[in-house]
């Protein structure tokens, strides 16, 4: 079944006039149109700049598109009663790249994953810490780090605290922007592998934005292209593409073995 | 082969407690020496200590650190200043914020031009063009009068890198250099640090958690765990025979 649906979506951002000098509109997005199914991962690739973050932004509501529409378990997100918007997106969760400036850091962990309960739900204490508790459970942290505050955490388990807290309210799709680009290797593999477990057992969406096509290939069941603002291509099943776009993201793949290093980058 | 850059038994401490341990490590002309570690395990503490920034709580308590035979550690200030950036030159994770952004690029070639050499405006406009040309950057002459702000990230790196080349650095000290770029920028970068190595024969040391970037640009390895060297090989030794669990966990942390 479709869960989102995007569709015709442009985004102008208005450069500051000067003197007499009206502002120009400066495109971000130009026509983007893409579907995704439910418990689907969909791969947006694109080199910084490309515009897969403010796609991602418009998803979340954080921003506004200047036209297009959104619709999200078939209703329309930015038309919607406010009070219907609420309820829908609650099935919409991220998770962003900087895992530390994504916490109120005067908050411990535990308050930090009870926010969510505090806002939709009316829980007790007792089920308040138990929900807590299973969170932690679910993204494999102790209990006991529940008192500690962002700053003490590694950047792995601070954003094991961010997938927690985006599935308090057992979303429907979670919008991954560039989560697990500044982790190091080992890290990087334990949350994918956390991940896709958590995306069998809870059957949830993932929009998985990146700029590392590796990644986002060993992630994701499809993967879109993009470029200027623009759904260039949708790379295939087979790994096949045509798009110079997209073939300048294969080329910059590191090599998993000196063995396989590409000879014409090396003139000796 | 030529040394140029030997660490030897090299030990730092914060109060009483070591964060590098015994460090023994040899960097030869024209290879690049790939330093690969997690977040904390030191290496970036190892490039401040070669180039005597350490922090000031940090010092080195004991080894030596020989650059072209020459103990570095004993070497007078004056002397540092003529080697750091003229031979020895550092690369830093984030360019952005290694620029002084209220000055031009021109300034910055510039600044680092005169701190070696005597020459005229004329002539260093003419040496950053060439450096920067070098380095694959569109429309060097507008380039110059650009301000940081004005550049992406991928582009700031290739000036700095530019800056190294225009004084001929002979020895170049990337820590992370790309690990804050985007892949198709990190490419860019790893394709001219190659470049450099093959036509000025230049030393690299590369520090980055990357095994990627490793597999792509290192002639040797050495991998650092918690402030100690564990294991130190050949690139394709150390591909294909990891000895230490660290280095066999890393490899298998690959995505194929």
């Amino acid at each position: 079944m479709t869960l989102l649906e995007v569709k015709n979506i442009e985004k102008y951002y208005a450069q500051r006039p000067f003197l007499f000098k009206r502002g120009q509109e400066a495109p971000v997005l130009e026509n983007v149109t893409f579907s995704l199914q439910e418990g689907e991962c969909l791969g947006i690739v694109g080199q910084s700049g490309s515009g897969k973050s403010t796609l991602g932004r418009i998803i979340l509501g954080i921003e506004r598109p200047t036209n297009g529409e959104l619709i999200f378990q078939g209703v329309n997100l930015y038309e919607a009663p406010s009070k219907e918007k609420k309820m829908i997106r609650r099935n919409l969760q991220a998770v962003f790249q900087n895992s530390y400036h994504s916490f109120n850091p005067k908050q411990t962990i535990f308050e930090i994953l009870e926010e969510p309960f505090l806002n939709f739900e009316h829980f007790s204490k007792a089920e308040r810490q138990q929900k807590v508790r299973e969170l932690l459970d679910c993204v494999e942290l102790e209990w006991a780090m529940a008192q500690n505050y962002p700053s003490q955490l590694s950047g792995g388990q601070q954003q094991r605290v961010n997938i927690a807290r985006a599935l308090a309210l057992k979303p429907k799709l979670i919008v991954l922007d560039e989560a697990i680009s500044s982790l190091d290797m080992i890290l990087q593999k334990t949350i994918i592998e956390l991940l896709q477990r958590l995306q069998k057992e809870l059957q949830l969406a993932y929009l998985f934005i990146s700029h590392d096509l590796q990644a986002t290939r060993f992630m994701s069941d499809r993967i879109l292209v993009m470029q200027h603002g623009q759904l260039v291509e949708e790379i295939g099943k087979d790994g096949t593409y045509q798009h110079p776009a997209s073939q300048a993201l294969y080329n910059a793949i590191l090599p998993s073995h000196p063995r396989e290093r590409k000879k014409k980058d090396r003139p000796n | 082969m030529e040394k140029v850059l030997e660490v030897i038994d090299l030990t730092v401490k914060i109060g009483e407690k070591n964060i590098l341990t015994s460090i023994n490590l040899t960097a030869y002309k024209g290879r690049v020496l790939g330093i690969i570690g997690e977040s904390g395990s030191g290496k970036s503490m190892l490039c401040h200590a070669i180039m005597q920034t350490l922090p000031s709580f940090a010092h080195v308590s004991q080894g030596d650190v020989l650059y072209l035979q020459e103990n570095l550690l004993n070497v007078s200030a004056t002397k540092w200043r003529a080697y750091r950036g003229r031979h020895l030159s550092m690369i830093l994770q984030n360019p952005s914020s290694a620029f002084d952004h209220i000055q031009t690029i021109e300034s910055h070639f510039r600044e680092t031009l005169k701190a070696h050499f005597k020459l005229t405006k004329k002539e260093m406009r003419q040496i950053a063009l060439d450096a920067l040309k070098k380095v694959h950057l569109p429309q060097p002459e507008q380039l110059l009068s650009y301000y940081p702000f004005q550049l992406s990230g991928g582009m700031l790196q290739r000036v700095m890198i530019a800056l190294s080349m225009a004084i001929q650095a002979s020895l170049y000290i990337a820590d992370e250099p790309t690990t804050a770029l985007d892949t198709i920028n990190q490419k860019q970068v790893l394709t001219l640090f190659n470049q450099i190595r093959s036509e000025t024969d230049a030393t690299i040391l590369l520090v980055t958690h990357d095994l990627g970037v490793i597999a792509e640009l290192a002639d040797d390895v050495a991998v650092m765990y918690q402030g100690e060297i564990v294991e130190q090989a050949n690139v394709f030794d150390f591909f294909d025979a990891p000895q230490h669990p660290y280095t066999k966990k890393l490899l298998q942390a690959r995505m194929l």
